[in-house]
């Protein structure tokens, strides 16, 4: 079943529309939550809690074309949670690692002005997405929305781990100076 | 934890640069597997001899078979320039990536240009500091289009310090106009292959209008250029112009090109390939 036939059946209040959604893309969502969570039980709780978030917000919520990302969303945002309330040693290797790459992104350690602010940063991060290379774009999306490890990302766009790092490392440097000027760093 | 944040705050990224497919193993394998005997024949060609030059871009639609993925992807078969020709400060990079693999520390990248074991990269104020760095005779000096830019040159290499990668890079970090940035990539013998693919992009959502151009300098040379239509409902385009040259792959990206200035984008690649041409 396509995307506008699974919303359909989520504005209908058909509990078959989890089962057509799950069809479709539970297996991604949960390798989504496993990226980031490191372990297939608690990915799968994950995936679980979102299935029912998702069944809360649509209705009013019509995701339209976008229903995986819709759905990604809601799975990233609650596997975050849990890496937050996770101790730093129980969080995965490729995690940890992950987010060192993305030490000095943002202002200060208390630069939690909340929900506007993400918004703003979400959106100025797109911006510099679409200005830069498709190559560069996917790769940084992958790593840094999908948490996909480099070799994931190389064995999947069929380039060396180098060029992935290389591409990364430009992609990170570039973001900065977009959001320095944006203002969202010193 | 502050970079948890900063993932958090990218969640609600634009929907339409979410596009989702899974991983393509089967196919990177035996693509792997073909570059290597590639690599080896052309290590055989090379020993023995001067570097050569770069040349033959080739930019293909492609297919995955047994998958629903298409895409494009620019190929070229790059000459493997000895490490001992560069003459530059370039050669002591070796030494620190080395290092960083001994003292894998986190590096803060506004402390440091390296954040990941593996890569040395130094900013410059132009690119002919930047091509002084480097060193290496016969390196045909790239031009960028605008006059404001942030250079920099980045070396690519192993837990033994051997590079394989170096990359000077020129960008143009603009809000609300067309963005650029240029890459120069040149590989080293130490690389595992000579072909390097560059440009590719794979997806469900192909045929998406992909445009294959060719702009021929009044001096002969081939610049191939990708044209990339809007891939959602955004106006934007994004044009890259690919030049074989010495031994380098030059490449310069426009992105965020609003629909009425393909003409403009399109002469600012043309002009920017006539320059190099003429270097």
């Amino acid at each position: 079943m396509d995307d506008a036939g699974i919303v359909k059946l989520f504005l209908r209040r058909d509990e078959a529309a989890i089962t057509a959604a799950a069809e479709r893309y539970g297996s991604r969502l949960h390798a989504l939550a496993r990226n980031l969570l490191g372990s297939d039980a608690d990915a799968e709780e994950c995936v679980n809690d979102a299935w029912l978030e998702a069944w809360n917000r649509i209705p009013p919520h019509e995701p339209g074309d976008y229903l995986f990302a819709f759905l990604a969303k809601i799975v990233r945002a609650k596997a975050l949670n849990r890496v937050k309330a996770m101790s730093a040693e129980k969080r995965s290797a490729e995690l940890v690692s992950l987010t060192e790459e993305l030490a000095g992104m943002l202002r200060s350690a208390d630069d939690t002005e909340a929900a506007a602010e993400a918004k703003e940063l979400a959106a100025a991060v797109s911006r510099w997405l679409r200005s830069v290379s498709e190559e560069k774009r996917r790769v940084f999306v992958r790593r840094y929305w999908y948490a996909e490890s480099l070799q994931q990302i190389a064995d999947r766009y069929g380039i060396s781990e180098s060029k992935v790092k290389s591409l990364l490392w430009r992609a990170r440097r570039e973001l900065a100076k977009q959001l320095e000027k944006e203002g969202y760093l010193p | 934890m502050k970079e948890i944040e900063f993932m958090e705050k990218i969640n609600d990224l634009d929907p339409a640069l979410l596009e989702d497919r899974p991983a393509a193993g089967k196919r990177s394998r035996s693509k792997l597997i073909r570059r290597f005997a590639l690599a080896a024949a052309a290590v055989l060609l090379l020993a023995g001899t001067v570097y050569g030059v770069a040349k033959g871009i080739e930019l293909r639609k492609t297919d995955s078979p047994g998958t629903e993925e298409q895409g494009f992807e620019a190929r070229v078969q790059l000459p493997l320039v000895p490490r001992s020709s560069f003459t530059g400060e370039i050669r002591t990079a070796g030494e620190k990536i080395a290092e960083q693999y001994q003292n894998p520390v986190s590096q803060p990248m506004f402390s440091s240009y390296y954040a990941d074991p593996g890569t040395y990269a130094l900013s410059f104020a132009t690119i002919d500091e930047a091509a002084a760095y480097i060193g290496l005779e016969g390196f045909k000096l790239p031009t960028f289009p605008f006059d404001e830019y942030d250079c920099s040159v980045s070396a690519h290499g192993d837990e033994k310090g051997r590079v394989d990668m170096v990359q000077l890079t020129a960008e143009r970090i603009v809000r609300n106009d067309i963005g650029a940035q240029l890459y120069v990539t040149i590989l080293t013998d130490a690389a595992p292959q000579s072909e390097y693919v560059s440009g590719g992009v794979w997806t469900y959502e192909f045929p998406r209008d992909v445009e294959f151009r060719h702009y021929t300098t009044p001096g002969g040379k081939d610049c191939a250029i990708a044209v990339l239509k809007p891939e959602y409902d955004n106006d934007y385009l994004g044009m890259t112009g690919y030049m074989a040259a010495g031994s380098a792959l030059y490449e310069l990206n426009l992105g965020a090109v609003p629909q009425e200035k393909y003409d403009v984008a399109m002469q600012i690649l043309r002009d920017w390939a006539d320059a190099l041409d003429k270097e």
